[in-house]
């Protein structure tokens, strides 16, 4: 018996890759990996993002998504560029999973992703203060599954 | 690896041992001890099992380096859920960490280097509002030694 968190984020799991455009204006390739752990009642997301044309690394980061008692997504992470933060889930569509917390220095942090047709899309934003900043610069990203599609613990075959 | 992670980075690898928790159930422990985030952090993934290899208790952590140089640590618990702990001082053969779950409890974890090849482990829960001089229980302690995977014969 698939957890709650596997039969919402089966389709989530595996590697994805794409061209990203960051906020500051930068351009290069990110790599997503997601993993089940603990038999599905974790997700670990290991995230890189590359130049493009050289390979050469540009950001690193690690998370955990799990839900909390009310159901929403709570996600834990770790980039290098940003430090540590706690995510947790906004109220959006069904099929998107949207983000938001606090970083260190009076500084917000909100995500929104999604996976429709084998494609994940990505954004996020840094805003300063309480708020989140819808008319900063955000990090978009696209990205195709890489490998084939991963059967999830605790999912049936 | 970054600099504030380079005491630790003699613990990674794989360790194994046994432990008992608070009601004096025996456990059996597993570290997986590794480099993470391309080297900028270390990941110990930990599981106690009771029985047949029932898992009590699972726990992945990530200790990275702050942009600041200051050394945070994240993960998820299989009992308490999200943490996130901070290392306390102590000597330079100790990880010893505290900080609140989402679960409501606040965790405390440390690894003590005992010898070269044997880490001990304890772990402590108690309730976030617990008042001044709440005595904690659920404690798990344990005993790692070094380990090496098994291998073919003649690999």
């Amino acid at each position: 018996m698939p957890t709650p968190l596997i039969t919402r984020f089966a389709e989530w799991l595996g590697t994805w890759r794409g061209k990203c455009e960051f906020s500051d204006g930068r351009e290069g390739l990110m790599q997503f990996r997601l993993t089940s752990i603990f038999n599905g009642e974790a997700i670990q997301v290991e995230t890189a993002s590359y130049v493009s044309d050289s390979g050469a690394p540009m950001t690193r980061g690690s998370g955990f998504f799990s839900l909390d008692r009310q159901g929403r997504v709570v996600n834990n992470i770790y980039a290098d560029y940003l430090g540590f933060a706690v995510l947790v889930e906004t109220p959006d569509d069904p099929e998107v999973l949207s983000l938001e917390g606090g970083l260190p220095g009076n500084r917000t942090l909100a995500v929104t992703m999604s996976v429709a047709d084998d494609l994940m899309t990505l954004s996020s934003r840094v805003g300063e203060g309480y708020k989140s900043a819808a008319g900063r610069p955000r990090t978009y990203t696209q990205m195709r599954r890489v490998g084939s599609f991963p059967r999830a613990e605790g999912v049936a075959e | 690896m970054s600099n504030p992670l380079s005491r630790f980075a003699g613990w990674i690898g794989d360790w194994a041992g046994q432990g008992e928790v608070a009601d004096g159930t025996e456990i059996l422990f597993r570290m997986q001890v590794s480099s993470s985030v391309e080297g900028n952090a270390l990941c110990f993934h930990m599981e106690s099992w009771v029985g047949q290899m029932q898992l009590l208790h699972g726990l992945r952590l990530i200790l990275a380096p702050c942009p600041d140089g200051t050394l945070q640590c994240m993960g998820f618990s299989t009992r308490f859920g999200m943490v996130n702990l901070t290392p306390t001082p102590d000597d330079e053969d100790v990880l010893a960490l505290a900080g609140p779950a989402t679960g409501g409890m606040q965790i405390s974890f440390s690894l003590i280097q005992q010898e070269e090849n044997t880490l001990i482990a304890t772990g402590m829960a108690r309730p976030q509002d617990a008042p001044p001089g709440f005595a904690a229980s659920g404690g798990t302690h344990g005993i790692l030694r070094r380990v090496a995977p098994w291998r073919p014969p003649g690999s």
